[in-house]
């Protein structure tokens, strides 16, 4: 008669044999007294180990050793809470989330105040007094009435709340500087 | 206005309500389980200074998470995880087992007056002739047979936390019974 040979009578005391392998070896170890032995003497090692495993080391006065853990471990936590990451609690998302609507909202109508709105188109008989990209123009309906300066100039232009329009570049030959005003009556 | 006060009086009694309980929480959670933890990782790294080391971390590091502690079966199961792998990070580092005497420990957690002289002289043999079984097996062999025989975890979970696969963990588990028992029919304690 062929043994299972120790590991695997080691492995069938604890049920760790794949499902097929128990079959044998427990088929084999009904039979054989010599290896039911010893499976009973993996057993009892087994349980010895357990036991003893859960003394405590000899000499050792546990009450102080758990009573010192204990207490450093409150103090790892509290070391911990001070140094980690606050974490966002119930009340903290309440006051971000009170905080973020006035802000978005803040937000919001700025980007409505600051869009180009399209201007409407005066009536047809209107004056109109513009500065175009070669000249202030003075323009009703389809007919223009246009200062001009040289093309290419680095014109700069001014309007007052008097209705005036300015017009001012420099001649880059000659350093003359040219002044156009209109008055809107 | 009354009313106002009374319910900012209600919710700040709530809140401190709650705090005490979380307090309470953590503080039965320690008391559950450190006896175990402190053990295991003791068996581990064969050390009492290095196992009370471990064990406050792998406390600090399992309460920092609160959220977990809620099913106590679960947080048993999970703070176990982390001690484990705690120890298994600390070998790792350290590469070896120290079984350190306890005469070397520092005075205040050195054995208690009152203990019976018999029961420390067994006990002393006892905790040496585990010590000496345990240091036959490699570190990998220990780690195995303390996780399955004494922590009871299924070979899949020990595989899991030793990084290896179930097969490997299964001749581990098997090597080190074959050595455990014979060192324990050579030299019953």
């Amino acid at each position: 008669m062929t043994h299972p040979d120790p590991a695997e009578l080691a492995l069938y005391a604890g049920a760790e044999l794949s499902w097929l392998r128990r079959l044998r070896v427990g088929g084999h170890v009904r039979r054989c007294a010599a290896c039911r032995w010893e499976v009973e003497r993996f057993r009892e090692a087994r349980t010895r180990l357990r036991d003893m495993a859960w003394d405590e080391p000899a000499g050792l006065n546990w009450e102080r050793l758990a009573a010192e853990m204990r207490a450093n471990i409150h103090v790892g936590l509290a070391a911990a809470e001070c140094v980690g990451p606050e974490p966002v609690s119930g009340r903290s998302r309440w006051r971000m989330a009170v905080t973020a609507i006035p802000v978005a909202a803040l937000l919001l109508a700025t980007l409505l105040l600051q869009r180009p709105r399209l201007e409407p188109r005066p009536p047809s008989g209107t004056v109109v007094l513009e500065a175009a990209s070669d000249g202030i123009a003075l323009r009703q309906g389809e007919a223009v009435l246009k200062l001009q300066h040289p093309s290419g100039r680095d014109v700069t232009y001014t309007v007052n709340t008097q209705g005036v329009l300015r017009a001012r570049f420099v001649d880059a030959e000659t350093g003359y500087v040219t002044v156009n005003l209109v008055y809107a009556h | 206005m009354a009313t106002a006060a009374g319910a900012w009086r209600a919710m700040n009694g709530t809140l401190e309500q709650g705090v005490h309980e979380a307090a309470e929480r953590k503080n039965r959670f320690i008391a559950a389980h450190l006896r175990r933890i402190f053990l295991l990782i003791y068996r581990i790294v064969g050390s009492v200074e290095d196992a009370q080391d471990l064990t406050q971390e792998a406390f600090i590091k399992a309460l920092q998470r609160e959220e977990q502690l809620r099913d106590p079966e679960k947080a048993a199961h999970w703070l176990s995880r982390i001690a484990t792998n705690t120890a298994i990070d600390f070998l790792r580092r350290h590469g070896r087992m120290n079984f350190a005497e306890l005469e070397d420990l520092p005075e205040p957690l050195s054995a208690a007056v009152s203990e019976n002289p018999e029961q420390l002289l067994l006990r002393r043999e006892r905790r040496v002739w585990l010590e000496e079984g345990l240091r036959m097996l490699t570190e990998r062999e220990r780690l195995a047979l303390l996780l399955r025989d004494v922590e009871d975890l299924p070979p899949g979970e020990v595989a899991r936390r030793l990084g290896c696969s179930k097969a490997t963990v299964r001749s581990h588990i098997a090597n080190a019974r074959v050595k455990f028992r014979r060192y324990w029919e050579k030299c019953k304690p």
